[in-house]
């Protein structure tokens, strides 16, 4: 056994530290912030309110009661937001030590070598628990450390126990799901779009009666209000944990390796792919699939709290007028844009995770296949460049869709389906852009691709305290958001429009010019 | 007329040199084997006349074009890799549909033949199959093409006996049909048999280039004998090297170009068995590095 943890480890620690750091940097540096931008009390109750709005409220959970401290502020919008990254590393680590593992045959070498089953369960295990923990310790550090004003010892232990055990969940549940499913691609698909339901469910939920919200394990953490209540019950719950890993082992030791509970083959007949792009399609099909009906899942949950939005501006006259003198606009638009503006942002992903799929035709090694057979490179790119910025495009659409269906029947809401799909048009620009910018970097290097998701997630990050804090907009200068119209509420800014469309669409020409030219393999 | 040409090529990742100034040339209607050991560069040279790696200097040429003008010479070749990876999505005959369609051949009855040959379940998912099965399916694509080149990297590694059979059947069919073969590899004796000529690659270089006949001045053959007289006596020849003895056999290595002596020096000690092994590329690089030091 460790042996065995020794070599896994080896494998994913690099992995496990960039996240590690990754995490702890996106945590720690928000205290700090807040306490430079809402140093004042009043601010901060101001703050407050308009934070109990619905939009606000499905974006980031129920604003707990008491004063509303720095440290309270922190985990309030931090907690459910960072639990989905949480989440994603758990995710992430269990299905490369698990199923990913077992697909590349590694499991079935080490067992031959006498490693016994409970060796390898015992490793992914303990992975999965070490790694959380010294997560947790980290943030816990951190937080202690930075000693900023309201940031108490048993609130920062909560959280950071909190959002450690929150990992360590999904962690657990990828571990079922490694057995029950045939392939790494399922189990990371079916996680991943557990982690993300699960978000929206709680978004409706906390809109409509947090009683039933409890179900989802977002909820659990809003209810642990760190630096608030510090209520340590609502730990409890994460006790589930023991559950699924012991499932996991029972389901693990008895199975075959390579084998699974669902068998999700078809046999269906031989399909006729006789080119590039149908090829692609074939192998692209469930994760197409998938994210356009995640995007209408999402469109379809935020719609049906705009009737709660309407209600709740109607209940508050006071700040609703405060909204609309400032701004001059309707406040219910404006809501409904900051939630547009949020469903555009995850829309960019599908696009990027298909056009990257041409580095797993490079990555193993088919591409040199296809290129001595004469499909041009250059061509290849652009497949997936336009199969990107269509599934993106689609993802709006169906996101617009979704909520112009789901709020149909609340009359204070102007907006016709036209402007709809007119705002679904206005933010296919970004994800334009985001493609042709993921297809420059695949054009210069393989390795360089990463950097998109580091720009990606900038761009998410800035938009996300832009709409919860208002952080200043100059730190999305460097974002395609700064430009574009928010739409509906503003109207739709063509030149900023054509503008991006036309960087974005540059850079990936020139994109596949480059892949065109360098070595691949 | 030569179908393929590499003059100078030279390709280096970050200090390694993986191919330095490597020339040779594929007649048409040719199996040209490419031998050398692991890391030697053979797979760096071939991915650079696919075009997958862009030559730091030097020419290839195909058909006497060079390849950087010609964007389609492609079409002139097909090419399997060391190591096949197939979308494990698709099935075995999806896969060989689609690289015919690419190619523009449509004779199906072949691509029959080919399958029944080497005794594929086309049905089954890439996923499913074994090493050895994911290269038949990349070994069938490529005979599934009008190409006059064929590129084949280390073809046999996955294959059982009876399957390298039918893939040196193959071979020779195409070379009958005019076509041209390069056939790469780390074992000599596995090319020996079907190549007109070879070329020897170790660290980047090569370092011989001939018809195998013509290279008998670099390679060594091992006897292995049983003889009534004491063997110990031929250990002083100039041409014999490495002398050891097992149970009940000598092992004696001997320069190939030396046989008729070393067989007239044999035959006073009353040999009872003779057997031969083929060279081997370890025992042809010491004597090139031997030789090589004498002249120093
Ligand atoms: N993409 C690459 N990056 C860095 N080094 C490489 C790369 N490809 C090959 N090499 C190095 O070049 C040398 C030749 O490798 P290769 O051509 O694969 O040899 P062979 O096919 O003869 O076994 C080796 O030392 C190998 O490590
Ligand atoms: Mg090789």
């Amino acid at each position: 056994m460790k042996q065995f943890f020794g070599i896994v480890l080896r494998d994913v620690r690099f992995r496990i530290l960039m996240w590690i750091i990754g995490i702890s940097a996106l945590t720690l540096i928000v205290p700090p912030a807040f306490a430079n931008l809402y140093g004042e009390a009043a601010d901060r109750e101001v703050l407050k309110e308009t934070l109990a709005n619905p939009a606000m409220v499905a974006m980031v959970g129920p604003v707990p009661e008491g004063t509303y401290t720095i440290a309270v502020m922190f985990s309030h919008e931090m907690l459910v937001f960072m639990a989905i990254v949480h989440g994603l590393f758990g995710v992430m680590i269990a299905n490369a030590v698990s199923r990913k593992m077992e697909d590349q045959g590694l499991l079935e070498y080490v067992s031959s070598t006498g490693i016994t089953r409970s060796n390898i369960f015992g490793t992914q295990l303990l992975i999965g628990i070490l790694m959380n923990i010294a997560l947790g310790a980290v943030i816990f550090t951190g937080l202690v450390v930075m000693d900023i004003e309201s940031f108490g010892l048993e609130g920062s232990m909560l959280y950071a126990l909190g959002t450690a055990l929150f990992g360590l969940l999904f962690y657990m549940v990828t571990l079922v799901l490694a057995q029950l499913l045939p392939s790494s691609d399922w189990s990371f698909g079916i996680a991943l779009s557990l982690l993300l339901l699960f978000y929206l469910g709680r978004a409706i939920t906390d809109v409509v009666n947090t009683d039933y919200s409890v179900i989802f394990p977002y909820h659990w953490l809003s209810r642990i209000e760190p630096f608030g209540v510090n209520d340590f019950v609502w730990l409890s719950p994460f006790l589930i944990i023991a559950v699924f890993a012991w499932l996991a082992w029972f389901l693990f030791a008895k199975r075959d390796l390579d084998d699974a509970y669902i068998t999700l083959d078809f046999k269906n007949k031989t399909r006729r792919i006789g080119s590039y792009p149908r090829l692609q399609l074939t192998g692209m099909k469930v994760l197409i699939t998938s994210w356009l009906a995640g995007m209408l899942l999402i469109g379809l949950s935020y719609g049906s709290i705009f009737g709660e939005l309407d209600t709740f501006i109607n209940e508050n006259q006071f700040l609703a007028q405060a909204m609309e003198s400032e701004s001059g606009m309707d406040p219910i638009l404006q809501f409904l844009s900051t939630l547009m503006m949020v469903t555009a942002v995850v829309g960019i992903i599908p696009a990027l995770m298909v056009s990257a799929r041409i580095l797993r035709e490079e990555k193993s090694e088919r591409l040199e296949m296809l290129v001595s057979a004469d499909i041009s490179r250059g061509r290849m790119l652009l497949t997936h460049g336009i199969f990107g910025v269509v599934t993106g495009a689609l993802g709006l659409v169906l996101a617009v869709i979704g909520m112009y269906a789901a709020s149909i029947g609340v009359e204070d809401i102007g907006v016709t389906i036209g402007e709809y799909m007119l705002t679904a048009l206005n933010y296919t620009a970004a994800v334009v852009l985001f493609t042709g910018l993921s297809m420059l970097l695949i054009g210069i290097s393989k390795k360089l691709h990463t950097l998109i998701w580091v720009y990606y997630l900038y761009s998410f990050f800035v938009n996300y305290l832009g709409l919860i804090i208002g952080l200043d907009d100059a730190w999305r200068i460097v974002t395609p958001f700064h430009f574009l119209a928010e739409m509906p509420a503003e109207e739709m800014d063509w030149i900023a429009w054509a503008a991006i469309t036309a960087i974005g669409i540059a850079l990936g020409i020139a994109g596949a010019a480059l892949f065109k030219q360098r070595d691949i393999g | 007329m030569s179908i393929l040409e590499l003059k100078n090529t030279t390709k280096t990742f970050g200090d390694t040199i993986a191919a330095h100034e490597v020339s040779f040339h594929i007649e048409k209607g040719e199996i040209f084997g490419f031998i050398g050991p692991n890391g030697a560069g053979k797979s760096t040279t071939i991915r650079m006349i696919i075009g997958a790696l862009t030559p730091d200097s030097g020419e290839i040429f195909v058909d006497d074009q060079p390849i950087s003008k010609d964007p389609h010479y492609k079409n002139k070749l097909t090419y399997v890799p060391g190591d096949v990876n197939l979308w494990g999505n698709l099935t075995g005959d999806e896969v060989i549909n689609f690289f015919m369609k690419t190619r523009g051949y449509t004779n199906t009855d072949r691509k029959d033949e080919l399958i029944e040959k080497f005794r594929l379940d086309p049905k089954k998912k890439c996923k499913a199959y074994s090493k050895g099965n994911r290269q038949k399916v990349a070994l069938i694509s490529a005979f599934l093409s009008n190409a006059d080149l064929l590129i084949f990297d280390e073809p046999t590694t996955g294959l059982d006996p009876l399957m390298e059979r039918s893939f040196h059947e193959e071979v020779i069919r195409a070379k009958n049909e005019g076509k041209s073969i390069l056939l790469s590899s780390h074992i000599l004796s596995e090319v020996e048999k079907l190549a007109d000529r070879i070329a020897i690659i170790r660290d980047g270089q090569i370092i011989e280039t001939g018809q195998l006949a013509d290279l008998r001045h670099i390679t060594r053959i091992e006897y292995v004998v049983q003889a009534k007289g004491d063997l110990e006596t031929l250990k002083s020849l100039p041409f014999v090297h490495e002398f050891t003895q097992d149970h009940d056999s000598t092992h004696i290595l001997v320069d190939n170009d030396k046989a008729p002596e070393f067989l007239e020096a044999l035959h006073p000690l009353q040999p009872m068995q003779l057997e031969t092994r083929p060279p081997r590329l370890e025992d042809i690089f010491m004597r090139y590095y031997e030789d090589r030091s004498d002249q120093s």
